[in-house]
């Protein structure tokens, strides 16, 4: 037996080359022949040796290796005795091996195309489970857009740019994330840059060394402007319990010009935080708190403790202040309704301007009549109702600065601004009492440039009764129903004269006895709304009327109706009497009547024509009237005889007093609206609506003003503040800071998440007082960021002691939201869809 | 330079460039960045880049570097490779089918490395502790080899003793041990129990021979020993082979899902 099995030599051994892709057959035999199979693995073995000729005979050539020459040596025709045996080549060791691989690559593509083409590429390709919330999205193509298109689609998508918003915009279908969606935070380019540009002046950054390299590296994403797809924070398939929100805090800070490396190294501190604007309801706590809380009239009434004012919302998050009601009313409830009030306790709406009546007629303005003792100012109502009438704004120009109560010195211009003034005011009147609510609407839809909901509409006019404005127009424009249809005519309305003997008897206009009057008790020639009757024109008489009147409770002459005591002629149904072509009058007929009670002559309740003796009054020219007649009527009776024999008349409640509840009311030439107390529609409305148009209407921005005045009526000014930052319209801050629903902005912070925590303290844990703050002073301008709190900064530290990684967390997402705007929620656009009903079921009914 | 060194070397390489990945990585992760397209790419390149030493080795006659280089190019890479794919994948098992078999795929693959490179170290110790060193093709030829002269032994005791008692023990207990290799598991786990059974008959036969029959059963002996060592080198050297076969094939069919995976992450990547 040999010592080793293995010789190395050629002629000991074969050369074996590994990389050969076939071996002998019979190599697993132990007897390979030398020459091997081919490289397709076909087997070349012949013979042991091709024998060599020389001369004549034939030589064997077997290699030594194979045994060197045989003894039987070569056939006589020169082939080699010894024939090899064919063989079935193997594959080599390596070879079997790449055979493998390549069966292995053809398996799995074979598995590729198989799942991909099939229906179940879904289930094989979805490379993990969705969120709970996501669990329920449908197919892949719900949110990728590619997926639907297949392979090619998939290749397209992978490799183009397109695709970059385009899933993104599916995530926007249920996550409505305002204008920009796809910016930092949500916010639009430039309030972002103004953010940064801020940040910028921030302390130099601390932030570790791995942010500092990320930003060194690596470009931001949002790199010029670029879109940040929600992928970018949000990844889904990681399971139904993945935190799709979850965002480290080097990932806030890589972005952020001021990094930091935790909540307490290096975070900037609070600057002003919690309070980033001024309150919206002005409220001085130390003015409170140490002077009025401390007078004995408000012991009782002042709140104890914070809570008393003060409730959390529905999330915890705010701190709300209760309702007036509950916290303010007790000491401020009668000052809104204007208890103690100087001044006039409504707000002018109409008036009657004042205007120098003597001055107007000695230059023979042609207003029409017009009350002499008005001295009520043109409201800023009335100048934004009549706003679009451009003669009346030119007119209040060419007057601006006139002394319209002296206009004896008044220019040809500014009396043709008077009458032009005086007429637009009368047409106003006369448009809302002849036309009513729709000429209202008309004016005030005009004026706001916009149509009115009926809502609106009721909030702006009060509910304004027509008995009001009745009463207004007729005691300050008695003849104004007929006057301005006269004006429109184009006749020229003079002024009408004072007679000389009762221009010397001249009374204050609402109880006046001119002749132009209004309101008179006892009657005039061209009065309307006297008492007793007047003779012409007139109309809403109470004891009579001559001509053209209507309404009068004791009588008509003439073309009246449904007057109560009389009518003389062509009116009908009137109760006391009935001068001529009636019946069925009660009290009695002048003439050709029957069936009246109280007969024809002589009757005790009026007479028209030459009846004598009647107790209340006759037409003309009679006597032993008690109460007077129409144009003569006055010389037998003596007036202050009469009324000196009245009884004293009991007093009346004012009606400024009346309307302690709220409403509108008349205030000699000026109809006013009181409000109701707390929370005046009328008011809000108005203030709303006019601030919305105030920087475009200056009259509307004259109302505004005059209502959010400290002093104005209802006070609203006084404890409302008004915002007005950076030129925008203005905004009366009409309630404390509430939460807005779906609206978040960069921080948030739980108080009742904190009511744990706090020990006898309380709120002064966090809220300190700053007794010397000139909160006050804070609201000398309408600027919403001007503000000097009650109460100090919260100090950073202060929070840092617990918001620890090891106690209360400190990851950025625990007090601020990336996402920050007015994000309504996604509400389904379900179709109403009604079945139709059935061609056999119709048949049937 | 000293295989300790060497590995000392190696090995902080390796690790200094798994922590500049791991820096790199969290830092492309803090930037908003998708990290998993980083982890992703660097993970294809290396793969690719461990790929190429079988083609290396393919490559003989081009002067590309020594093959002994290359392997250590080989196995500091997969290291990192395998770093890098448990970043790619966050440490977490994959949770879709496609990302599964991937990276079952790549954990076979990394394994059988990781397996192949043990048994290269420790078997190519045994293999020269123990017995001739042979080539692993050449191994039939030589177990026929030693059936043969075991047969002439046995033949030639008969012929020269006239008695079959070596001939019965030889084909009642060592044709089929003579027959071809045996005994695969015993040797890869180096155990010597399957030779100590077989010597172990041999004794307890001699006590039933002359001294004549003894000497051919020395020589038989001799065989059985010689064809144990024989067993023993090529069941290592199977077992050194062998998990190639699952560390080049899996290789390419992981290729091909990393191409499909790639294209889909892409793809389906909501625009990142």
């Amino acid at each position: 037996m040999a010592d080793r099995l293995q010789e190395f030599g050629f002629r000991d051994s074969l050369y074996l080359r590994p990389t050969q892709e076939w071996v002998c057959g019979h190599l697993a035999e132990g007897c390979p022949c030398q020459i091997g199979p081919d490289s397709k693995g076909n087997c070349r073995a012949t013979f042991e040796c091709r024998p060599r000729r020389d001369g004549d005979r034939w030589i064997c050539s077997r290699s030594q290796f194979a045994g060197g020459t045989c003894q039987e040596g070569p056939l006589p025709d020169g082939t080699c005795c010894r024939e090899i045996t064919k063989c079935q080549p193997v594959r080599s060791w390596r070879a079997k091996r790449g055979a493998t691989a390549k069966w292995v690559a053809a398996v799995t593509v074979a598995l590729i195309l198989i799942v991909v083409a099939g229906v179940g590429r879904s289930w094989f390709l979805n490379p993990g489970a969705l969120t709970t919330k996501h669990a329920e999205l449908g197919t892949c193509a719900t949110c990728h857009t590619a997926f639907d298109k297949g392979p090619a689609g998939w290749l397209h998508a992978a490799f183009a740019t397109s695709a970059t918003v385009a899933d993104s915009d599916n995530c926007m279908q249920c996550h409505r994330l305002g204008d920009n969606p796809l910016s930092a935070h949500g916010m639009a380019p430039t309030a972002l840059a103004e953010l940064t540009e801020v940040a910028a002046q921030a302390p130099a950054s601390s932030g570790s060394l791995v942010i500092k390299a990320s930003n060194a590296l690596f470009p931001r994403v949002n790199e010029g402007g670029a879109p940040l797809p929600c992928a970018t924070c949000h990844r889904e398939h990681h399971g139904v319990d993945w935190q799709l929100t979850q965002m480290s805090n080097e990932r806030c800070a890589s972005c952020h010009q001021s990094q930091f490396v935790s909540f307490a190294d290096g975070h900037p501190p609070f600057s002003g935080y919690p309070y980033d604007r001024r309150t919206r309801i002005v409220f001085d706590h130390t003015s409170h708190i140490d002077k009025h809380f401390k007078e004995q009239q408000s012991l009782a009434k002042a709140p104890k403790q914070c809570r008393d004012c003060h409730d959390p919302d529905g999330s915890g998050e705010l701190m709300l202040v209760k309702p007036f009601e509950q916290v303010c009313a007790a000491c401020h409830g009668g000052q809104v309704a204007g208890d103690g009030r100087a001044g006039a306790k409504g707000i002018a709406v109409l008036s009657a301007p004042g205007l120098d009546v003597a001055g107007l007629r000695d230059h023979d303005a042609a207003i029409g009549e017009w009350p002499e003792f008005s001295e009520a100012p043109v409201t800023s109502f009335m100048d934004f109702l009549l706003a679009q009438d451009e003669a009346y704004v030119s007119a209040r120009k060419t007057l601006d600065g006139v002394d319209l109560l002296d206009l004896s010195d008044a220019s040809e211009d500014q009396l043709a601004a008077i009458e032009q003034l005086a007429w637009s005011v009368k047409s106003l009147l006369f448009e809302l009492r002849t036309r009513g609510a729709s000429a209202l609407q008309e004016q005030l839809e005009l004026a706001f440039g916009r149509p009115l909901s009926s809502t609106e509409l009721t909030d702006l006019a009060a509910l304004l009764p027509t008995d009001a404005l009745a009463a207004a127009q007729t005691a300050w424009f008695p003849a104004l129903l007929t006057e301005v249809p006269r004006h429109r005519a184009g006749e020229r309305i003079l002024l009408p004269g004072l007679p000389e003997e009762e221009a010397a008897g001249e009374q204050p206009a609402d109880s006046a006895v001119t002749d132009s009057g209004d309101g008179s008790i006892l009657g005039g020639d061209d009065s309307s709304g006297s008492i007793l009757g007047d003779s012409s024109d007139s109309s809403g008489s109470i004891l009579g009327d001559s001509s053209g009147g209507s309404d009068s409770i004791l009588g008509g002459d003439s073309g009246s109706s449904d007057s109560i005591l009389g009518d003389a002629s062509g009116g009908s149904d009137s109760i006391l009497g009935d001068v001529e072509d009636k019946a069925d009058s009660i009290l009695g007929a002048v003439a050709d009547k029957v069936d009246s009670i109280l007969g024809g002559g002589d009757s005790i309740l009026g007479d028209s024509a030459g009846g004598g003796d009647s107790i209340l009054g006759g037409d003309e020219g009679k006597d032993d009237s008690i109460l007077g007649g129409g144009l003569t009527g006055g010389d037998d009776s003596d007036r202050a005889v009469e009324q000196a024999e009245l009884p004293e008349p009991a007093p009346v409640e004012e009606p400024e007093d009346w309307m302690a509840g709220g409403g509108w009311y008349r205030d000699y030439f000026v109809l006013r609206h009181r409000p109701v107390g707390h929370a005046d529609g009328f008011i809000r409305a108005w203030v709303n609506h006019t601030a919305a148009v105030s920087g475009d209407a200056p009259a509307a921005a004259a109302i505004f003003e005059e209502l959010v005045a400290d002093n104005a009526v209802g006070v609203c000014g006084k404890c409302h503040s008004v915002d007005a930052s950076d030129g925008a319209a203005p905004a009366m801050n009409w309630h404390a800071r509430r939460p807005v629903a779906n609206t978040r902005g960069f921080t948030r912070f739980s108080h009742t998440s904190h009511f744990s925590l706090m020990d006898e303290t309380g709120c002064l844990n966090c809220h300190k007082r700053d007794p010397a703050a000139a909160y006050e002073a804070s609201f000398k301008d309408r600027d919403a960021s001007t503000y000097t709190s009650n109460f100090t900064t919260i100090d950073q530290s202060f929070c840092a002691t617990c918001h620890t990684p090891e106690k209360a967390g400190d990851t950025c997402l625990t007090c601020h939201n990336y996402h920050v705007g007015s994000f309504p929620p996604t509400v389904l656009g379900t179709q109403i869809v009604v079945a139709p009903v059935p061609e056999t079921m119709a048949h049937k009914e | 330079m000293t295989f300790a060194k060497r590995r000392w070397r190696n090995l902080s390489i390796t690790i200094v460039v798994m922590a500049i990945v791991l820096f790199v990585h969290r830092a492309y992760d803090i930037s908003l960045h998708q990290e998993k397209f980083l982890t992703g790419w660097l993970l294809l390149a290396g793969v690719l880049m461990l790929t190429l030493y079988n083609s290396r080795k393919k490559l003989t006659m081009v002067p590309l570097g020594s093959n002994a280089t290359w392997l250590q190019f080989h196995i500091y890479l997969g290291l990192i490779t395998v770093a890098i794919f448990g970043m790619h994948i966050s440490w977490h098992l994959p949770n879709g089918w496609l990302e599964g078999i991937l990276g079952l795929l790549f954990a076979l693959v990394a394994g059988s490395g990781l397996v192949g490179l043990y048994l290269s170290r420790r078997f190519s110790r045994l293999l020269t502790r123990r017995g001739e060193e042979v080539i692993f093709e050449r191994i039939p030829q030589f177990v026929v080899q030693l059936r043969e002269e075991a047969e002439a032994v046995v033949l030639a005791a008969a012929a020269e003793t006239g008695s079959s008692t070596l001939a019965d023990h030889y084909s009642r207990q060592l044709a089929d041990y003579f027959a071809g290799p045996r005994n695969y598991f015993s040797h890869v786990i180096s155990s010597s129990r399957t030779l100590f059974s077989q010597l172990n008959e041999i004794a307890n036969m001699e006590r039933y021979l002359n001294d004549k029959e003894r000497e051919y059963s020395a020589q038989l002996r001799d065989l059985v020993e010689k064809k144990d060592e024989l067993d023993y080198h090529r069941a290592l050297q199977l077992t050194l082979k062998s998990w190639l076969f699952v560390h080049v094939p899996l290789t390419y069919g992981m290729l091909l899902l990393a191409l499909v995976h790639l294209v889909l992450a892409y793809a389906f990547s909501g625009g990142v």
